[in-house]
């Protein structure tokens, strides 16, 4: 049969076919190696990891040392072509030698095209714009199967993130901390806030929403608790909001009550289900809901 | 292309590998693209279009799916996502019995849907076989497909050497 054919068969099969595929003869063995980007594949978690001077590569039980890009487009090529990378993450690059680092990393994920990603977290990192840029304009090719975005201590503006709120997928965690901190961030929050509460309406119960956000208005936490006091079908969320000061938490109220938001010591009872409820609480340095 | 009910009628001749001539209407060759494109070609000829790749008893069959299928819409053109294709596509129960033949018969009707271009029935077939490989051993898979193992003990070791490092159940990512 031919491969293109053979093909268009394996792309509907599981990744481990694929791997006893590439035992049955020389020609299945040659097919799945020549393909591999374009069959189903093993999904695994791809890390960068710096620590001082030195960055770790891990992928599976392989773990590499890596000292320059050469080292990253390497590792890339000979560990990422025949995996499906599923969750990302980056953290702490080492400041010297390795300049560039994610334009390099973005290069070799569409090459080996990856572009199944469900999770990617990016913490400690401050890269230069060009590789912003670079990551960004990728950001389109996941954004359908990437769910859940944690970036911490990193210099992504909300410009970069805007996408994954934009496009209304169904988020199932966010993350923002300690990265852009200005009005944008209070908008984009506050956007995604009020997406996830019109899906309280719309998706069955199965699923579930967390966010970890350090900027966002009084108000639109008031509208996300409005929204799922009275939604029918609400799911379960967890939302912290860390740097909420007695200024937030005073309009917080206010906005509790124009919005005529009746609360028991904090205890927000579902307008729909008598058993469901939000419960808030405050503490001195976050704020946090559940 | 007028696709009108009268023009839908029409006859077409097509001509097995074997000399076998079958008469259907346009209605029921629209699918193949190839037949439709020889037919543009050809113009007001009334000769059998020859099809020096399909056998008359895998012809037979294939025209007798499309018969069958005639009054289906054309999927609208979209753009190849496997991963969706991985859990849409269903199989009606006509088809798995139309389907449930000799492997070497299935791999002949995917052929022919092949080079007809008929991309409903070869979706099917593919997906057909791509059910029958789902779960299999490399041993239950060289019996399905009549296929000889070549490898030498070094290089079947190699093989399995070789992807050893991402064999990791502690790593596996949450589907």
């Amino acid at each position: 049969m031919p491969s293109e054919l053979l093909l268009k068969i394996y792309e509907t099969t599981e990744p481990e076919d694929v791997q006893s595929a590439r035992l049955i003869s020389r020609k299945l063995y040659s097919f799945v190696k020549l393909h591999s980007n374009y069959l189903p594949r093993l999904p695994r978690d791809v890390t960068f990891e710096g620590s001082n001077e030195s960055l770790v590569f891990t992928c599976g039980r392989i773990r590499l040392n890596l000292s320059n890009l050469d080292d990253v487009r390497e590792a890339m090529e000979n560990y990422c072509s025949t995996i499906e990378v599923a969750h990302l993450k980056i953290k702490h690059i080492p400041e010297t030698g390795f300049g560039g680092i994610l334009t390099v990393i973005v290069e070799q994920l569409r090459r080996f095209r990856q572009f199944a990603i469900s999770a990617l977290s990016l913490k400690n990192v401050h890269f230069a714009v060009e590789e912003i840029d670079c990551l960004t304009r990728f950001l389109p090719a996941i954004v359908k199967t990437c769910k859940d975005v944690s970036v911490e201590h990193s210099n992504f503006t909300v410009d970069d993130l805007r996408i994954f709120v934009n496009l209304q997928i169904e988020m199932s965690h966010f993350r923002l901390l300690d990265s852009a901190k200005d009005e944008a961030t209070d908008k984009l929050n506050g956007d995604l806030l009020q997406i996830v509460g019109r899906q309280f309406n719309e998706i069955d119960r199965n699923r579930s929403f967390g966010a970890e956000i350090d900027h966002v208005s009084p108000e639109s936490v008031c509208d996300f608790l409005k929204s799922w006091l009275r939604a029918s079908n609400p799911f379960f969320f967890n939302l912290s909001v860390f740097n909420c000061d007695m200024v937030w938490m005073t309009r917080f109220m206010e906005c509790c009550f124009q919005a005529d938001l009746q609360h028991q010591y904090f205890e927000f009872a579902s307008k729909t289900h008598p058993s469901a409820h939000v419960k808030v609480c405050f503490s001195e340095v976050n704020n946090f809901i559940e | 292309m007028a696709a009108d009910g009268d023009s839908m009628d029409r006859i077409v001749k097509i001509k097995s590998k074997d000399g076998q001539i079958f008469d259907v209407t346009l209605g029921t060759i629209k699918k193949s693209k190839l037949i439709m494109t020889m037919l543009e070609q050809l113009g007001d000829s009334t000769d059998a279009i020859p099809l020096p790749n399909v056998d008359g008893s895998t012809l037979k069959k294939v025209i007798e799916w499309l018969e069958h299928h005639k009054e289906e819409p054309e999927p609208a053109e979209e753009e190849s996502d496997p991963l969706r294709m991985r859990i849409s596509t269903d199989i009606s129960e006509w088809d798995k019995t139309f389907f449930d033949v000799e492997q070497s018969v299935l791999q002949a009707y995917i052929l022919a849907a092949n080079y007809l271009s008929i991309k409903p029935l070869l979706d099917i077939g593919c997906k057909t076989v791509a059910n029958m490989i789902k779960g299999k051993t490399t041993e239950q898979l060289r019996d399905l497909f009549g296929l000889e193992d070549d490898f030498t003990d070094e290089e079947r070791a190699a093989i399995k050497r070789e992807y050893a490092w991402a064999d990791d159940e502690e790593n596996q990512a949450a589907a």
